[in-house]
């Protein structure tokens, strides 16, 4: 429990970097739809950032086991 | 513990929370509750030392809760000492006074907690609480008493007439002796009149835009926090977990009745508690399907109210035959069934997946294509070096060819002049031989007077060249005083200094 506890912090951490991960890849990919000559150096450059991001996104996106709580506050009424 | 004194502090807390129109916890939480009956304080200082008391609420509850702790209800808080001799005895023979018996009466009265069904037949508002009266048809009349609070929440205007059930226990109200129903909560009876309720209600939320589109609040991306709301009971939950995604989410559940009286109060509870905490990315309230009387809760003004009001996202997943829950409608999205909802929240992680796959194809077929068009150019560029290349070496063969071929056709003359001498021109051969001949003579000559020019001949003679930094000397001025000279002898070379 306390396991997943930590690792559902920890991925909140990287949640807005989720969002933001897929945002750069769109523009990546966009970079090298947008344009007819591509430098080979720059774009090489670009796959490997993209990769990267891929890499990271794909690692969050992975199956993880949910955390399910109960809040049990003073609500039993005396019906 | 006393568990007694527990149930009478419980009590006690409900009713007080209700006539603040509070949650039960803002007058004591369950731990501070808890507290108070183990130590049973008799003393305000004793109750101070409780956690979760503190001068405030001692002042405020502190007469109430002591009068409990020394054995007495809280409606019998100001009875005088002999009173609760009285009633600490056995009844009997003993003689009581009309509050205590009348309060001893209302202790009993208490579990005879029910539901009631009849006709309005008088409607009154005093102080904002509501006393009113239910009919049957034989005559029968049952005094019914609301708090204002309760009465808020019920979501329904009492008018004589209307046929309805109260949710409650009947109670002696001292000042006048009349029984009267303490009344918690009201429904409507039938479905006419609830269908009624229902069209009324939505028309007048509909004028006031609260369904409205625009209102509604977008689904979060990639939701991560999802407060649950619906009962612990049920295929519903089942159905929701089952088809939720993994993907690492946060589910925080409160337990709630999705039906019959208390409904409205507890989905209420559940949902101020979000709002309170703030920690939620969606709220997630489904409930299976039902008719319009068992939907009730779902179709009550108070709670659509919150619904709409609320500050994160609400996805509402209820099953309903004809006529749209009105909590679906205030709701920011609304499914028919807890799978639906749990697809919805779903969606944007597994497009997530999907966008993620296609951009990196995107990215690998724009390089590849890019890199494509290199190779191509490259090829192209290096092809054309190719052909001229060998269009050069083929130009060095062709001449190569054409020389050995001229050489080849030389030769064969050469050879054909060289068969017909003989033959026909022995006179041209004797004159070629001569011109040779003399030819050689000259060269001989020539070789004779090169070598009586030769400077070596005329070093052997005695004579000798002086060279200064290999230049040869030849006025006194390319000999400066000082200056090193390379004489050349015929056996040598002298290396001297010019003196003068």
């Amino acid at each position: 429990m306390i396991r997943f506890v930590r690792k559902t912090k920890r991925l909140m951490d990287k949640k807005t970097n989720l969002n933001e991960s897929l945002k750069k890849l769109e523009q990546i990919a966009a970079w090298f739809e947008s344009r007819r000559d591509i430098d080979i150096e720059e774009g090489l450059k670009k796959v490997r950032e993209g990769a990267l991001l891929a890499k990271e996104a794909k690692k969050r996106l992975q199956e993880i086991e949910n955390e399910f709580e109960e809040v049990k506050k003073g609500l039993e009424e005396d019906a | 513990m006393n568990g007694e004194l527990l149930n009478k502090l419980r009590d006690w807390r409900s009713e007080q929370a209700r006539r603040e129109g509070v949650e039960l916890y803002r007058v004591f939480s369950n731990a501070t509750i808890e507290a108070i009956a183990a130590a049973a304080p008799k003393t305000k200082e004793e109750l101070l030392k409780i956690k979760g008391i503190k001068d405030r609420k001692c002042e405020k509850y502190g007469l109430a809760i002591l009068s409990m702790t020394s054995g007495e209800t809280p409606a019998e808080i100001g009875k005088t000492e002999s009173e609760e001799s009285v009633e600490k005895e056995e009844a009997g023979e003993r003689v009581f006074a009309v509050s205590a018996f009348l309060g001893l009466l209302n202790i009993g009265l208490r579990r005879s907690a029910a539901k009631v069904r009849g006709e309005v037949s008088s409607f009154q508002m005093r102080g904002g609480h509501a006393y009113f009266s239910i009919s049957d048809k034989d005559g029968s009349v049952m005094h019914c008493f609301m708090w204002s609070n309760d009465y808020r929440i019920s979501g329904i205007s009492i008018a004589e007439g209307l046929e309805i059930v109260v949710s409650g226990y009947p109670e002696i109200y001292k000042p006048s002796g009349k029984l009267s129903f303490r009344t918690r909560t009201i429904e409507l009876a039938g479905e006419g009149a609830l269908k009624k309720a229902y069209d009324k209600l939505k028309a007048m939320l509909e004028r006031e835009g609260l369904f409205a589109p625009e209102r509604k609040k977008e689904m979060p991306e990639f939701p991560h926090r999802i407060g649950l709301v619906t009962s612990r009971d049920g295929a519903v939950i089942h159905d929701f977990l089952n088809n939720i995604g993994r993907f690492g989410f946060k589910i925080t559940f409160i337990d709630s009745r999705v039906e019959g009286s208390s409904a409205v109060r507890e989905l209420l509870s559940a949902i101020r508690y979000f709002k309170t905490q703030k920690t939620i990315d969606a709220l997630v309230l489904i409930r299976g399907g039902g008719s319009l009387e068992s939907l009730q809760a779902f179709n009550n003004e108070y709670i659509v109210r919150e619904i709409a009001d609320c500050p994160f996202p609400v996805i509402v997943g209820i099953g309903h035959d004809k006529d749209v829950p009105l909590v679906s409608l205030a709701a920011d999205a609304a499914c028919s069934t807890p799978t639906a909802v749990a697809k919805l929240l779903n969606v944007s992680w597994e497009q997530a997946g999907a966008a993620v796959r296609l951009a990196e194809h995107r990215i690998l077929d724009g390089f590849g294509a890019a890199l494509q068009e290199r190779i191509f150019y490259i090829d192209r560029t290096s092809g054309v070096l190719e052909d001229r290349l060998r269009e050069m070496i083929e130009r060095v063969r062709r001449t190569a060819r054409r020389f050995s071929e001229s050489v080849a056709i030389l030769r064969e003359r050469i050879r054909a002049a060289g068969d017909s001498i003989p033959a026909t021109n022995r006179r041209i051969a004797g004159a070629l031989a001569f011109a040779l001949q003399a030819a050689g003579e000259k060269i001989a000559l020539s070789e004779k007077m090169l070598a009586a020019s030769d400077p070596k001949r005329q070093l052997a003679l005695g004579w000798s060249i002086a060279f200064s930094g290999g230049k040869i000397i030849r006025r006194i001025a390319d000999a400066p005083a000082g200056s090193l000279l390379d004489v050349r002898v015929s056996d040598g070379t002298i290396r001297t200094r010019v003196a003068e």
